[in-house]
């Protein structure tokens, strides 16, 4: 065994004498001293002390060289010295801070401060270099110490923050937070503080965490920050913000407050960044934002309100941003906007009274406004929030398709309608037209509205009654935008929703060159028909039209119309075509009165008028006769040329029977040449307008039972209320179909056996392959 | 007016000067450090290499670099030739990455030695044991790895007489603690 | 085409007859460059051109190519013979002979005994002078004995094949078995200094805790005391099975209670569990190439066709991004 001790030293000139303990200890606390007390160390005096480690003796008082590893094969010779040194060192350490405790207690705010930093810099640093010169300790006997499970060993660098810890912290750390938390305060009532004596308290709170539990784990646990200073400093902080915040708002206004509030918080944040430890950031947003928003949460409500009335854009902006901060803040806001704008849509209709009604220009436009007023404040003030943006859309949503106008027609159908006409008004041929981008962009903001109408399939029925019109009196303005105008419909709602639309477009197309084929035909088999002669043939189930009774063309027309026919069935055969004569229109040129004048008229009218080429007057009973004209019709049409003066007549052209007599005006003058009499009849009109809207009713029921059977198809057996519901998510793009509406397509569909009820089970369908 | 020998000195000082100053220059490019090994000798050593040793790099760091004031470190517990030897070894070495701080998983294949090792480690047992004390001392952990792998190399595969062979160590067991031992061991084994 | 040959279509080999017997030119003149670069060590560890040893296999065996694969030839291209001299690959080699003599070798074709054999030669003779791995060797041994034994009266009382062929196995065998038994461990001067046990008790720990094998530590503790108080330590068998075991192996049989760990009970149940993985014993192996079916040392790498060939990198990197090792 004295051979063992002997090999430490074996080497070294310093001889095979037995260094004892104390007289390593007494160099070793001498060159500690030195290192605390921040003398110049040299670089020899370093490495003889760190060689003290190695060079140690193996065994303290070790008399008997017996057989003691076995029996305590933890505690062999060189453990006991490195204990009795850890000890030492121990101790040296706890002295140290005893005594410099005594010269820091009873010391008070900024003079705590400074002692306490300034220590602690010192000290820190001090044990830096001890731990480095106890390194070989730390290495091996340390390490080995933790390995077998020894409670309470640390590294050296770990002792001196322990024993700091028990020592000096403990002691003084009510002190220090405190003085710590005056400062701070102090800062915030706008002086300048030392922020130095506070960052450098923080480093050391932070440092001091040590993970005792698991020496394995890096870094600090933040435990000693959290429990001495971070939740006195909040609490402090939100009892702070609370007496302010209440004290501010009773003397100035809550916009001021926003201001302010907007301030506090970004120097809190601030504060972390300059000498707080970046983990509480969140903590202390969350009790900021609680104390100086979420408590006067309502009060930010009733502002809101008023902000919103007087325009306040950029208050409403901060309120947002302020209120965004709190999670589930904003729900109330949103609510407040919709209601909000709702009412200003509503107030806006209203405005316009009468004139909305019948002006669909007004309509849309007073709609518009109201839309881009706030969707620019959503956008600007609200960050485009979703949630913002969602309540706008509801908000126009209700005050588009509920509102002073639909009350009026009692039906919420005239929305579309007007919409539609609207486009009408854009796209139709007339002196107000618009430039091709300026009109581009009208288009645009219609789809803004069209966006919210509900009943999308009203829209379809006008819209296309209106095209066809315009496509067959060649009325539209521009192609491209007829087309662009298309294109935005299908992107909206999808190709069916435009496909009759699309149909017919190419209608009109094909028949440009039918004509034109014709008329090479004519030539070809030198026939002339001694009359001008064009004719649209259109598909018959794109086209909104209804086929007109017939009755007898007259003979002047009659050829012409058979050679069509001949030739056209001599292209396609198996077509079959029915004249729209309500549809047709013509000219005629007079003889027989003083001036030459062309008469724009409709087929019935010619007909009519040319049964005075035969004799100038007429009862109507023979009119009948001759033109076949159904009697209520033909009156209608005697009515318009009464009125236009073509004709004449004893009775009253309200009062017409079949006995009634009627005479051509010889003397009928007319400032114009060209006389267009085809003026619509009033039940022509009237007529018009209801079938739309039965034909909306009619075709939505084949649509809700179209989906009935798609969804059955799909699911095979299905409750009732499930049903109903996927019915109206399929429709929701075309229209809202009402439930009792629903009801009776389901009871159709069980009635035609696509559906039958589920025996033994309430409510619930299945569906018949 | 100075004489041609005066003029001849004075330019040779101003030589020297420069001569310094381009020393100066190139040593505080490469700042070298001093070792001085247990009898006397001194090294001296560029000190990023030096810095292989944990315990140099942690008192560099803790004392900080005066270059000013070249003081030597001396170093008690090794001999020049085994000095040497750690610098031959530290200065081959300078450029490998920096070893894995986890060392719970210690690598133990111990024959994973490289050949550069493997030839500078054809020493006898004695300068091996002197190299595994120096690399415990200046803490070098790679010279450590490669030098203890060395000795567990030797120990690999070998029966308890054959190790006590191998490192010359005497049997302290008496019979009866051998039995023991021995039997505490096939119990394990079988269990 | 007058080719009496298995198959007319192979390119065919020259052979050469070498003090050795005959060997296949290509082979011969592979390994000629090999010891070539071996001989100026230095010089092709800095030269790109270094041939670093390695085999090509062609894994799917046909008619044309039937014979190439030959282990001869493999062991001679990855340059076995020096490998048995580099500590890395020492317990490797042993490992795989074991395998081979102790499972396959009658089933060889009698080139391939022949170099396999010479192999083991050599592993003696480097047994025995470094005195490296004396179990690993003993085990090969016992084989070789086992393999002398059966193969004696394999095939009517006498071994399969050629005589003249297994007449010089058996001398082989019997030199091996002679240099085996002259092998003694080499005992350092009674005077160096120091001596592992003069080496402070933290010093002796670091070389036990770099023991990868559970024997070893075992050994270690029969033969002092000071060994077997630290081979004692919960540490060393701590560190032994997270090295030998993953997290997970080692979570099924670790105490779910706060009862006291035995380390080393752990161990051993681990081990019964689960079986020592082998492949983290060795510091070196031979690896496949998959990219161009080549069998190479790991450390040494081989000339790949990925590296000589960009285009058939960019079409790697196009099939997924897979860089070649």
């Amino acid at each position: 065994m004295s051979n063992k001790n002997s090999l430490v030293i074996g080497n070294n000139a310093a001889g095979l004498k037995q260094i004892d303990l104390d007289q390593i200890w007494g160099d070793l606390n001498a060159g500690i001293q030195q290192v605390y007390n921040r003398e110049t160390m040299h670089k020899s005096r370093y490495i003889q002390l760190y060689t003290h480690f190695i060079n140690k003796p193996t065994d303290v008082d070790h008399p008997t060289p017996q057989r003691k590893v076995k029996k305590n094969p933890v505690g062999g010779g060189a453990q006991l010295v490195g204990l009795e040194l850890y000890k030492r060192l121990r101790e040296f350490l706890r002295n140290y801070l005893v005594s410099l405790l005594s010269d820091g207690m009873h010391r008070m705010d900024e003079d705590v401060l400074k002692f306490y930093t300034n220590q602690w810099e010192d000290y820190q640093f001090c044990s830096k270099v001890l731990d480095g010169v106890c390194a070989y300790l730390n290495r091996h006997w340390v390490k080995r110490e933790c390995e077998e499970g020894r409670k309470g060993i640390y590294e050296i660098y770990q002792l001196a923050l322990v024993t700091w810890r028990d020592h000096l912290f403990k002691q003084l750390n009510k002190a220090v937070t405190n003085a710590v938390l005056k400062l701070i305060e102090k800062e915030r009532n706008g002086e300048t503080i030392n922020t130095r004596l506070v960052s450098g308290v923080i480093n050391c709170y932070v440092e001091l965490g040590l993970n005792e539990e698991e020496p394995g784990a890096k870094g600090p646990n933040l435990s000693v920050y959290k429990d001495s200073f971070e939740n006195v400093f909040l609490e402090d902080t939100e009892r702070f913000y609370t007496r302010e915040s209440t004290t501010f708002l009773a003397e100035n206004p809550v916009t001021e407050y926003m201001k302010r509030a907007e301030q506090r918080l970004l120097e809190e944040q601030k504060r972390v960044q300059v000498y707080l430890h970046e983990t509480t950031s969140e903590r202390l947003a969350k009790t900021c934002e609680r104390v100086l928003i979420q408590k006067h949460l309502e009060l930010f409500h009733s502002e809101f309100q008023q902000l919103l009335d007087a325009d306040k854009d950029a208050d409403l902006g901060r309120m947002y941003s302020l209120v965004a901060r709190i999670p589930d803040g904003l729900g109330e806001l949103r609510t407040l906007l919709e209601q909000h704008i709702a009412s200003q849509g509503l107030a806006a209709i209203e405005k316009c009274g009468e004139s909305a009604h019948n002006d669909p220009k007004i309509y849309v436009n007073t709609i518009l406004e109201v839309h881009k007023k706030y969707n620019a404040l959503v956008l600007v003030a609200f960050n485009n929030d979703s949630g913002f943006v969602a309540a706008l859309d509801k908000a126009c949503g209700r005050f588009i398709n509920a509102n002073a106008v639909t009350k009026q027609a009692n039906s919420s159908s005239k929305s579309p309608e007007l919409l539609a006409k609207y486009c009408d008004l854009l796209l139709k041929k007339s002196n107000k037209n618009a430039e091709e981008a300026e009109l581009e962009d009208t288009l645009n903001q219609v789809m803004v509205v069209f966006k919210y109408i509900e009943d999308k399939d009203v829209f379809q029925k006008f819209y296309s009654k209106m095209l066809a019109k315009r496509l067959v009196q060649h009325m539209s303005a521009s192609d491209d935008a007829e087309a662009s105008m298309i294109s935005k419909l299908k992107q909206a709602c999808g190709f069916e929703y435009t496909s009759k639309l699309q149909r017919m477009f190419q209608d009109i197309g094909v028949s440009k060159d039918l004509n034109e084929q014709f008329r090479n035909h004519l030539i070809k088999s030198n026939e002339s028909l001694g009359i001008d002669f064009s004719i649209q043939v259109l598909s018959s189930g794109s086209w909104p039209f209804q086929q007109s009774f017939t009755f007898g063309l007259p003979s002047e027309l009659e050829r012409s119309v058979h050679r069509f026919t001949n030739f056209y069935s001599g292209q396609h055969s198996g077509r079959k075509l029915n004249w729209l004569y309500n549809m047709s229109k013509g000219e005629l040129n007079t003889n027989c009165f003083k001036n030459r004048y062309t008469l724009q008229a409709s087929t019935f009218q010619m007909a009519v008028l040319l049964q005075f080429n035969v004799s100038d007057t007429w009862t109507i009973a023979q009119l009948e006769e001759n033109t076949q004209i159904k009697s209520d019709f033909l009156i209608q049409v005697l009515q318009i040329l009464l009125k236009a003066k073509l004709i004449t007549c004893e009775d009253d052209e309200n009062d017409l029977s079949p006995n009634s007599i009627v005479s051509l005006n010889l003397g009928f003058k007319n400032k114009k040449l060209r006389v267009n009499i085809n003026v619509p009849m009033k039940t022509e009109l009237k007529m018009e307008q209801e079938t739309t809207h039965k034909h909306i009713e009619e075709d939505r029921k084949l649509l809700i039972q179209a989906a009935i059977v798609r969804i059955m198809k799909m699911r095979k057996v299905l409750k009732h209320q499930q049903l109903v519901a996927e019915v109206l998510n399929q429709l929701s793009s075309r229209f809202k179909p009402r439930v009792h509406i629903i009801k009776k397509c389901i009871d159709i569909l069980i009635e035609k056996e696509y559906l039958e009820r589920t025996e033994g089970q309430k409510d619930t369908y299945s569906y018949l392959a | 007016m100075p004489t041609l020998g005066t003029y001849k000195l004075q330019v040779q000082e101003k030589l020297l000067q420069v001569a310094r100053l381009v020393n100066k220059c190139f040593k505080t490019q490469m700042p070298n450090i001093k070792l001085q090994s247990s009898d006397g000798e001194t090294f001296e050593v560029d000190v990023e290499i030096a810095k292989c040793s944990v315990t140099i790099k942690t008192m560099l760091e803790d004392l900080g670099m005066d270059d000013e004031e070249e003081e030597v470190v001396p170093l008690p517990n090794v001999n020049s030739a085994i000095l040497r030897k750690v610098i031959q070894w530290a200065t081959y070495h300078k450029d490998d990455p920096p070893p894995p701080e986890d060392d719970e998983n210690k690598e133990k294949r111990t024959d994973d030695i490289s050949s550069w090792d493997a030839d500078f480690l054809k020493v006898d047992q004695g300068t091996l044991f002197e190299l595994i004390l120096a690399a415990n001392y200046l803490d070098i952990k790679g010279l450590l790895d490669v030098t203890c792998k060395t000795v567990a190399n030797m120990i690999k595969g070998k029966a308890p007489e054959e190790i006590r062979k191998t490192f010359n160590i005497k049997n302290d067991f008496t019979a009866s603690e051998e039995e023991q031992v021995r039997k505490e061991n096939e119990w394990c084994e079988e269990k | 085409m007058p080719f009496i040959s298995k198959d007319w279509r192979s390119p065919g080999e020259a052979w050469v007859k070498t003090q050795e017997g005959w060997e296949k030119k290509k082979v011969l003149e592979h390994c000629k460059a090999l010891k070539d670069s071996s001989d100026n060590l230095e010089e092709s560890l800095n030269t790109e051109t270094a041939i670093q040893p390695h085999c090509h296999i062609t894994i799917k065996s046909t008619k044309e190519i039937a014979g190439f694969n030959e282990l001869d030839e493999a062991v001679k291209r990855l340059d076995f013979r020096s490998a048995v001299r580099d500590v890395r690959r020492f317990n490797y080699i042993c490992a795989l002979l074991d395998l081979l003599i102790g499972q396959q070798m009658t089933a060889l074709s009698g080139c391939a005994q022949k170099v396999l054999l010479a192999m083991l030669e050599e592993v003696a003779r480097h047994a025995t002078a470094s005195q490296h791995n004396p179990r690993g060797f003993r085990q090969l041994l016992n084989n070789l004995r086992a393999l002398r034994a059966a193969e004696r009266s394999a095939c009517w009382g006498g071994p399969l094949g050629s005589q003249m062929l297994w007449h010089q196995h058996t001398a082989k065998i019997e030199k091996i078995l002679n240099m085996a038994t002259q092998m003694q461990i080499k005992e350092p001067h009674p005077d160096t200094y120091p001596k592992l046990l003069h080496l402070p008790e933290e010093c002796i720990r670091e070389i036990i805790l770099r023991l990868s094998d559970h024997r070893d530590l075992t050994s270690s503790a029969q033969s002092c005391e000071q060994m077997a108080s630290i081979v004692g330590e919960q540490r060393v068998w701590r560190e032994l099975t997270k090295f030998h075991f993953t997290p997970q192996q080692i979570d099924l049989v670790l105490p779910k209670d706060n009862e006291k760990i035995d380390w080393k009970d752990i161990y051993h149940s681990l081990k019964k569990t689960f079986g020592i993985n082998e492949d983290r014993q060795y510091a070196e192996m031979l690896s496949l190439c998959r990219y161009c079916r080549c069998l190479f040392w790991r450390s040494l790498g081989h000339p790949c066709i990925a590296d000589q060939c960009p285009e058939f990198r960019a079409r790697l990197q196009e099939a997924g991004g897979i860089t070649p090792p």
